[in-house]
């Protein structure tokens, strides 16, 4: 390396070149040496200097790709500390070196891999409503900009696309115009699904993650190629899901068909035909419901949610087919199972499966006159089947104990016909109503109030709702959740006081957490006619 | 040959430097060191000395003001070579590093220049 060899080992020439050295090369030799040095937290706050960080920038400039490669691995040592992270963001002259040394065709793959990642981490370091803020980081996100790093990710050997890759993934994870960008360009679109089919499996690995991310919160979903790459590439994902041993990837993989645009029949038919749902149950059934799968118990969370967000694609209420096929599974009693125990995304995930089941079967099921007519015998029949816990399934491939629903009466006993009170799943979604992440109490919601579709059995499924201690887990939402759980906690507890007698105690807590609701702008008028229907306000109240 | 020079050819500065770490003198023996350093032509030798850029930057924490400012002019004496402040950032003194790095060129000897001299000139 030109500079920065040691003198007593330099020929005269090398001497005369160091005695007409200039500020370059002086600061290559400790450029170099700062790199060798074991830094500590308070060595940082005088590195941290606007000036030195500029100087060291300076080097890129340099015509020496020696140092250029010594000012990129100084730059990625100090890149470790967050306060010389925020001194390269809030400092503009970091990104146009890099970005030069990207584009120039001269420069050495390894130099292009260096800058591209240290791009990655300055992306990678800023919250997303930060990234907008720093003026630096918006070149990157330039048509030009990207097109050029996704022919790098095209035409580079393996570790240079990995740079680009987690580039690319870091800025349309904080940039929707990136995002927007990258699921615009067609010819990428193709190119990043055919590399899937490659056998670098670093890079396809990498691949999965961006198509996660440019698919993810994105109305439109996965961006697919157009037939027949489309066709190719949802069987590839499939593939992937069923047959992969990585499981990252299978996780990566799941999540992406879950988020495969849901209005598309040709994906449908794909789905299925596919082993798809098959692979998803392997995961998210424990051994002792599904024998032969040992792995199971050892799931990566990230692989159930993310099986879990496929599943929705089966469930949706508009696909009936793919619902009978889930339905065929007998998947329910392990959906449950994760509502008690499965991480606060699995609960919101599996509540809105079971809310899409319960919905399609409420919708399709005859009038339940029988409880309507013998309330009070029908909950005594609850209590017996209670006891006999291997009646409580409504989709129970056993031939003999199909009993009595305590709701819905014998319209919800055949055997494809799904229920939230036969499956047990009353108590667990009310659990998960006291869940504070964000959208689980929401999700239990929806689902509780699938039950309440039926006029005929809403006393019976408020009736379900309170026995299993849901006034608790309501009032727990109106007091802690956020607004829109809030709202339909509210119509919840309007229909459970319409129909049963809540105690006093319950009665008490409600009144105070609904008045201080009436502060709530958005849900006044509603938390107002709960009140009036507890007589607590007067019919004439100015909250009308 | 002046006396500060023959004193520093007769290796007063390791014999200082020892002491100190023995913990046998204070601000005198550091009084020593700075008095030396002033001087151009010496401050190679004393850079070079073993442990005596590790010890003045560790005295830069002393509890006695008087010796941590002795020892940060001696430091800042030494500075002007790139290669002391090289070994000072080791030591975790960064302020010199930073403040050569930034001024960009070494117009005194760096270590190693001074090591090439040293063995093709006696060669």
């Amino acid at each position: 390396m030109p500079g920065i060899i040691p003198f007593y080992h330099c020929s005269h020439e090398s001497l005369n070149q160091h005695l007409h050295a200039g500020p370059q090369e002086s600061r290559a030799l400790m450029a170099a040496d700062l790199i060798k040095m074991q830094l500590k937290e308070n060595n940082i706050k005088d590195l941290e200097d606007r000036k030195f960080i500029r100087s060291l920038i300076q080097m890129l400039s340099s015509n020496s790709p020696a140092y250029k490669s010594v000012c990129l691995k100084c730059v990625k040592k100090l890149m470790v500390y967050p306060l010389i992270v925020q001194q390269l963001l809030s400092d503009s002259v970091m990104i146009p070196p890099l970005l030069g040394l990207i584009s120039y065709v001269g420069s050495g793959s390894h130099l292009k891999q260096e800058a591209g990642e240290i791009l990655a981490l300055l992306v990678g370091a800023c919250q997303h409503p930060e990234f907008e803020m720093h003026q630096c980081l918006q070149e990157l996100q330039s048509e030009h900009n990207l097109s050029l790093f996704m022919q790098l990710v095209f035409n580079s050997d393996p570790e240079t696309k990995i740079q680009f890759l987690h580039l690319l993934l870091e800025l349309s994870s904080k940039s929707h115009t990136a995002q927007n960008l990258i699921r615009s360009d067609r010819d990428a679109i193709v190119q990043l699904f055919a590399a899937l089919d490659g056998d670098q499996r670093e890079v396809k690995r990498w691949v999965l993650k961006l198509v996660s991310c440019i698919s993810d919160n994105h109305p439109d979903g996965v961006p697919l190629p157009p037939s027949p790459w489309k066709e190719t590439a949802i069987n590839t994902l499939v593939a992937i899901l069923t047959c992969s041993l990585d499981i990252e990837e299978r996780s990566i993989a799941a999540a992406i068909i879950g988020q495969l645009p849901k209005d598309d029949i040709i994906i449908d038919e794909i789905l299925k035909k596919s082993e798809a749902l098959k692979a998803i149950r392997e995961v998210i059934c424990t051994e002792e419901e599904y024998e032969g799968i040992r792995a199971s118990a050892n799931v990566d969370s990230s692989l159930l949610e993310n099986a879990l967000a496929a599943l929705l694609h089966f469930t949706e209420p508009t696909k009936p087919d793919l619902q009978r096929q889930v339905g065929k599974l007998e998947v329910y009693p392990s959906l449950v199972r994760i509502l008690s125990s499965g991480s606060s995304l699995s609960k919101k995930r599996t509540a809105i499966a079971l809310a899409h089941i319960s919905q399609s079967t409420s919708s399709s099921k005859p009038e339940a006159t029988l409880m309507a007519k013998e309330p009070k015998n029908s909950m005594a029949l609850l209590h017996v089947m209670n006891l006999l816990p291997s009646m409580s399934w409504c989709c129970s491939t056993s031939t003999v104990n199909e009993g009595l629903c305590a709701v819905h009466g014998d319209a919800c006993s055949p055997r494809d016909t799904f229920c939230l009170v036969k499956a047990d799943a009353v108590k667990p979604l009310v659990r998960a109503l006291s869940e504070t992440e964000d959208g689980v109490a929401e999700a239990a919601l929806t689902a509780l109030e699938t039950l309440l579709t039926d006029h005929n059995t809403q006393s019976h499924a408020t009736a379900a709702i309170v026995d299993n201690q849901g006034v608790v887990g309501i009032l727990q939402v109106l007091e802690k959740g956020s607004l829109s759980a809030k709202s339909k906690a509210l119509d919840l507890f309007q229909k459970i006081i319409e129909h049963t007698q809540i105690n006093e105690s319950f009665f008490q807590k409600s009144e105070r957490i609904l008045i201080q609701l009436l502060h709530e702008d958005v849900l006044k008028k509603k938390v107002a006619l709960v009140l009036r229907q507890m007589s607590i306000i007067p019919e004439q109240s100015s909250y009308f | 040959m002046e006396l500060q020079e023959v004193m520093v050819e007769a290796g007063v500065v390791r014999r200082v430097v020892k002491q100190i770490y023995r913990g046998e003198k204070g601000p005198d023996a550091i009084a020593v060191l700075l008095e030396l350093s002033k001087k151009e032509t010496l401050r190679e030798k004393i850079g070079e000395t073993k442990d005596c850029i590790p010890l003045l930057v560790s005295l830069l924490h002393n509890d006695n003001p008087d010796v941590s400012q002795k020892a940060q002019s001696t430091l800042q004496n030494l500075s002007s070579s790139t290669s002391f402040v090289i070994k000072m950032a080791e030591a975790g003194h960064f302020q010199p590093f930073v403040a050569r790095f930034n001024q960009g060129f070494s117009s005194s000897f760096s270590l190693s220049l001074f090591l090439f001299l040293k063995e093709t000139c006696l060669a």
